[in-house]
């Protein structure tokens, strides 16, 4: 049974139809990202599967209960951050936790415990005011691990983290993944990030799904991107000698696909059988590629 | 949801915003009480100068009136008798004012009220036989002279109901004068974005996304606001009551007070006793009580339901502030909807009125009774939550 099955769901916002018919799930452990340009459907998506909105069609589903008519139930093992963290600025960190804790018959030892995890022991009891962003995001995450979800849902939650911040929150969202099987959905417009984190991607444009692909987080296939002085010379060797796992040629311009291992033999390859290039470049990131091939250069 | 409710009050309690308006609150009551206290002592003042005036303009009269009867008592006797009439009736009114006089000047209240009920019976005799016209309407009289022999009658130092701070005058001032506009607005501001301001500020998300029915939450609104508004003047009414009680004193609890039983009997079609009565002071507090209740409880299911519609913060106070005022304007002031006063809730936001049966007579509508208020009140309270459940029930939170 999937953790999230989202079928066929559209909303409409005054004269926009922000949704259409979107269908995607979610597996038991599984990190899902949620891709796309701004104004593409993401926080309506996330609003929409945390019934903060109602879909004008189509059914969600979330461990086999139905969200509209199973709220309580759907929810029971959810958590989400949703766009910026929401919290009660005029109150203490504390008090925000507190909330949660009594809601869901959570021990004052968890919270300690959680308040420890997120490094906000020695300012839990200020006002949520004085909290930095970021200081606001970890208590927003601390809100959310508090009722230990087995699906978490996340929105932008890298916003206003700084970058060991950013580390952080990767590698608690990894290990949340791998040692208590909890299944993450989250969107960000760090691609980086989402690389690194994510087993599948969900490309979202203009309100529908465009595509969902599969990644190996722990690949070392890379990219790469030269130009050759003289195309003629890459002959069919160039694929047989096992150096690349693929490659294509437009023009002058060489995009390959190989084992970061390989990068030395490969140069070596070009120098042996005198292929002049220039312009190399390693391409950050393959979702960074894909994404541009799907949107093009909307961000 | 006592989670959901007790973090209401938490949260309430913590926003500056309330804490201004209980704040503001207090101060209005407080120049109230000040207000009137001046008012009470300037009467108190000059009413030994008044009456000194009145006693100077009947020896002045008196003494053109002697001179007439001499001048008439030859020549026209006819004449002279009825000057001698009026003579006799003159030296009277002296008489009782000038034990009046002595009663306020020796602090003797009792004298000082006595002769006000021979004054008042007095005139009315003489408004009966036609021997005085003009001046106070013969019912006010009346009226007054009832209260002031149940006064004498049970040894009740008389006060002017109008303005006297003494404590349980103020408990019927303070739901006359400040209930209707004043103390209601500030509920209203209280109220009113219940739920917008979480909307606006997005924190509805944090309980949104727990695992509890949209139901429990706006319940627990509706719930909070009513109890926290009740708890706010629960604690107002009696700070300033035992607050006055110590400074000013409490007054007598069975001071008569103007009640129009008709409130209950006509409901039930038994209009054998209607009519006005005079009953305790303590019991017209005692029937002011619930209904202040109900009127509360209704105020907040109106403003929770604008603040569930609107779901900016802003909106929401300024459609319930302006909302009420002009409601409150048109229909006390205009009197444009009297024929339906009785079903619109802003006519029994005088509790006093209603009691006394003067609302009646302001909105010529024989319907407003205190039944029927209670009806209408009961009526607000269950259509505006059961709306405001519904509409949050099926609400986008953006």
């Amino acid at each position: 049974m999937n953790v999230l099955e989202v079928k066929d769901i559209s909303k409409t916002l005054g004269r926009n139809k922000i949704l259409k018919d979107i269908s995607f799930s979610i597996g038991k452990g599984e990190i899902v990202g949620f891709v796309g340009p701004n104004g593409a459907g993401k926080t309506t998506t996330i609003r929409t599967i945390t019934n903060l909105i109602f879909p004008d069609s189509g059914t969600i589903s979330i461990f086999g209960y139905d969200l509209i008519k199973e709220r309580e139930n759907a929810l029971k093992n959810v958590s989400a951050i949703v766009e910026n963290p929401s919290l009660y600025t005029y109150l203490s960190g504390k008090d925000n936790l507190e909330l949660v804790r009594k809601l869901n018959g959570i021990s004052k030892e968890k919270m300690n415990e959680i308040i420890e995890f997120v490094d906000l022991t020695s300012r839990i009891n200020d006002k949520v005011r004085k909290y930095s962003l970021g200081m606001k995001q970890r208590l927003a995450l601390a809100m959310c691990l508090l009722t230990e979800p087995k699906l978490l849902i996340l929105d932008e939650p890298t916003n206003g983290l700084d970058p060991t911040g950013t580390i952080e929150l990767r590698n608690i969202l990894i290990k949340l993944s791998e040692e208590k099987s909890i299944s993450i959905f989250i969107s960000s417009h760090i691609l980086s990030e989402i690389e690194k984190i994510c087993n599948k991607i969900i490309y979202i444009k203009e309100g529908q799904i465009v595509i969902t692909k599969s990644y190996d987080k722990n690949s070392k296939l890379k990219m790469i991107k030269l130009v050759i002085e003289d195309s003629v010379k890459l002959d069919s060797n160039f694929k047989n000698a096992g150096l690349v796992e693929d490659y294509t040629i437009i023009d002058n311009e060489l995009i390959i696909s190989l084992d970061i291992d390989n990068l030395s033999k490969l140069l070596n390859y070009f120098a042996k059988n005198n292929i002049e290039y220039s312009n190399f470049e390693i391409l950050n990131s393959k979702v960074e590629k894909e994404y541009a091939e799907i949107f093009g250069g909307e961000k | 949801m006592i989670t959901l409710i007790s973090f209401e009050f938490k949260k309430f309690f913590s926003k500056k915003k309330n804490i201004i308006i209980i704040l503001l609150l207090f101060l209005f009551t407080l120049l109230f009480i000040l207000l009137n206290n001046n008012i009470n002592s300037d009467k108190k003042e000059s009413e030994l100068f008044s009456l000194e005036e009145h006693i100077e303009s009947f020896e002045s009269s008196l003494e053109e009136l002697e001179n007439d009867y001499e001048n008439f008592k030859d020549e026209k006797p006819t004449v002279a008798n009825n000057i001698k009439k009026i003579i006799d009736d003159h030296e009277m009114q002296i008489d009782i004012l000038k034990r009046k006089k002595q009663g306020l000047i020796s602090g003797d209240w009792k004298e000082s009220l006595k002769s006000d009920i021979e004054f008042d019976k007095y005139t009315l005799e003489g408004k009966k036989d036609g021997t005085i016209v003009g001046g106070e309407d013969s019912n006010i009289i009346e009226e007054r002279l009832e209260v002031n022999k149940i006064l004498l009658e049970k040894n009740i130092k008389p006060i002017d109901t109008e303005t006297s701070v003494t404590a349980w005058n103020f408990m019927k001032l303070l739901v006359k004068n400040l209930v209707p506009l004043i103390i209601i607005v500030l509920i209203l501001l209280f109220s009113s974005d219940a739920v917008s301001s979480e909307m606006d500020e997005g924190t509805f998300k944090i309980s949104l996304l727990q695992p509890i029915t949209r139901n429990k939450i706006i319940l627990s609104k509706i719930i909070s606001y009513s109890l926290i508004c009740i708890l706010i003047l629960t604690v107002l009414f009696s700070a300033f009551f035992l607050g006055l009680g110590i400074i000013e004193g409490f007054g007598s609890s069975e001071y008569p007070t103007k009640y129009y039983n008709g409130s209950f009997t006509n409901y039930f079609g038994n209009n054998a006793e209607d009519g006005v009565e005079y009953i305790q002071i303590k019991k017209f507090i005692l029937y002011i009580i619930p209904f202040l209740i109900l009127l509360i409880l209704a105020i907040v299911a109106i403003s929770v339901f604008i603040s569930t519609v609107v779901s900016n913060s802003l909106a929401a106070i300024s459609i319930s502030v302006i909302g009420y005022i002009s409601f409150f304007i048109i229909n006390s002031q205009l009197g444009m909807v009297s024929k339906i006063a009785h079903l619109v809730p802003t006519t029994y936001s005088n509790i006093p009125l209603l009691l006394n049966g003067e609302a009646i007579v302001i909105y010529s509508n024989n319907n407003i009774t205190y039944i029927n208020g209670i009806i209408v009140l009961l009526a607000i309270i269950l259509i505006f939550n059961t709306s405001s459940i519904f509409m949050f029930r099926k609400k986008d939170i953006l």
